[in-house]
């Protein structure tokens, strides 16, 4: 019983390290997103990496991809402006 | 004989996402040449049993502490690897397939956490929870191939024939794919009973033939749906043969043999490792400090690996262009460990089959069986661009398994004159 209970606490604070969302971060819900996609001043980036991303079945049309570990290189040569939304999952 | 244990055991890794993926690219890259490999695979594979059933039914004599030494460290150093590195795999990929096809507002990360959690708790309750919860999960992965090899069957039964549009250039390079299909066929002995070779052997077989028609089926089905040549570079492939087979309800069918089939395989996994070594020897064992005999516990050996696991995912090792790498690194090695099997009954020394109706040198069969799998383990390494890292992460893992293991037999078990002389040493295959 004790070693379930360990077990059982120890993943759910893995999984919930990995899975809380940082409060600040700013969102856009999907629906959002569908209704201005066709904006010319919108940038989608597809940041998902290797496995994450080949799969996974489906893939933003038009988005671009790019590494987040390498975000300081691309974000700096990005045109200011435009309006970018980062995708992940 | 359990036959349940064919489907339920041996096909675990057989109809994960990860070889229906591999299937499609072989199939894809092969096209007409694609069910004779298949087929040469599949008879490798029935030698791999053959030997593994003869190395079971040794007598008295069996192959030297060496050769044991070798077995026992490639089985452990395969099972934990790819344990380790396909498990993280499998539960990303599956938290992918139910966040992108059912629940979409669901975290694809907090369903791999809540898989491996609820597996984890299943090993935890039991051998009763984990055979259940295996049967429930092989299925709906059966279930669920059969429906779509039924749709595609019927949509694309008299279509022509899938056309080489390539000559045999991608012939020999994905070979070496097909020798990974069929690995995890020996998992069956974990809960198939049989200590007797005929029962042993008929199980392995059983499971490598039944899984031969219905892989061979499927990837003739995806040849029919698919171009050959978007089959053959997809890593998706499978679900964009379900998709073009059935419609969303194929693609949504094939998403839940994707989680099922993910689940069934993390679960045999983790209970591979969670057992006493592999071809583990009758040995009394002396007495050991209560850190080891803790450490030996199942439940602790599920503790350890499903923490390794969380921590890999929630490191977003799933997500590095490595992991794949690390995948073959350890399915490689479960390749050595087939050649070791063969070498094994070399040294034991077979005799002449007097009873086929071919007389045959008893050596031919583990030669060949031990060229093939080395020789395909060999390819993968040499192929791969991690190939480095892939040799790096075998020796750092193989070296202290071997170590340990060879430590455990030499300070901590019986040797020979402690025990019966008179009392014979059982070769026994499984637990």
């Amino acid at each position: 019983m004790k070693n379930w209970i360990i077990l059982i606490g120890m993943i759910v604070m893995i999984g919930m390290a990995g899975s809380i969302s940082d409060a600040s971060d700013d969102r856009i819900a999907k629906e959002e997103l569908l209704e201005t996609m066709d904006e010319p001043n919108l940038v989608v980036i597809d940041v998902r990496t290797g496995r994450d991303w080949r799969s996974s079945e489906f893939k933003i049309r038009g988005a671009i991809r790019a590494d987040m570990s390498e975000f300081d290189k691309w974000a700096a040569q990005l045109p200011k402006d435009k309006r970018y939304v980062t995708y992940c999952a | 004989m359990n036959p349940m244990a064919i489907f339920t055991w041996g096909a675990s890794l057989m109809v994960a996402p990860h070889t229906l993926a591999l299937l499609g690219n072989v199939a894809g890259a092969q096209q007409l040449f694609f069910p004779v490999c298949l087929a040469v695979a599949a008879a490798f594979y029935w030698i791999n049993a053959l030997s593994m059933a003869d190395l079971s039914t040794l007598g008295p004599t069996r192959p030297s502490d060496a050769v044991e030494l070798m077995i026992a460290g490639l089985s452990w150093t395969s099972r934990w690897i790819v344990t380790i590195m396909l498990s993280t795999v499998l539960l990303v990929t599956a938290g992918f397939a139910f966040n992108e096809t059912f629940i979409y507002w669901f975290p694809n990360f907090a369903f791999a956490f809540v898989l491996l959690g609820v597996l984890a708790l299943v090993h935890l309750l039991g051998q009763k929870a984990v055979r259940w919860t295996q049967t429930a999960l092989s299925v709906i992965v059966l279930s669920g191939l059969s429906v779509l090899l039924a749709m595609g069957v019927w949509r694309y039964m008299g279509a022509p024939p899938a056309v080489v549009q390539k000559p045999m250039a991608a012939l020999p390079s994905s070979m070496a794919g097909v020798a990974l299909i069929f690995i995890g066929f020996d998992l069956v002995l974990d809960h198939g009973c049989c200590s007797r070779s005929k029962q042993a052997g008929k199980l392995m077989i059983g499971c490598i033939t039944i899984m031969a028609f219905v892989l061979g089926a499927w990837g003739w089905a995806s040849l029919q749906a698919v171009p050959a040549e978007k089959l053959s570079v997809s890593y998706i492939p499978h679900i964009i043969a379900a998709r073009n087979i059935g419609g969303n309800a194929g693609r949504m069918i094939m998403a839940a043999i994707v989680i099922a089939g993910s689940a069934a395989a993390v679960n045999a996994l983790l209970s591979s490792v969670s057992r006493p070594g592999f071809l583990s020897a009758d040995r009394p064992l002396t007495l050991r400090p209560l850190w080891m005999r803790r450490l030996e516990r199942p439940a602790s050996r599920i503790i350890i690996a499903a923490l390794v696991i969380g921590w890999m995912m929630a490191g977003g090792v799933a997500g590095t262009e490595i992991i794949d790498s690390y995948v073959r690194a350890g399915l490689l090695v479960w390749l050595l460990f087939y050649a070791a099997i063969h070498i094994a009954l070399l040294s034991h020394g077979l005799p002449v089959r007097r009873k086929s109706p071919v007389i045959w040198p008893g050596w031919l069969r583990p030669v060949a069986g031990a060229t093939a799998m080395t020789g395909s383990s060999v390819a993968l390494l040499v192929t791969d661009p991690e190939m480095a890292s892939m040799g790096g992460l075998i020796l750092i893992v193989l070296l202290p398994v071997t170590a340990a293991l060879w430590a455990k037999g030499r300070w901590f078990t019986a040797s020979d004159s402690e025990r019966n002389p008179a009392e014979p040493r059982p070769f026994r295959l499984n637990r």
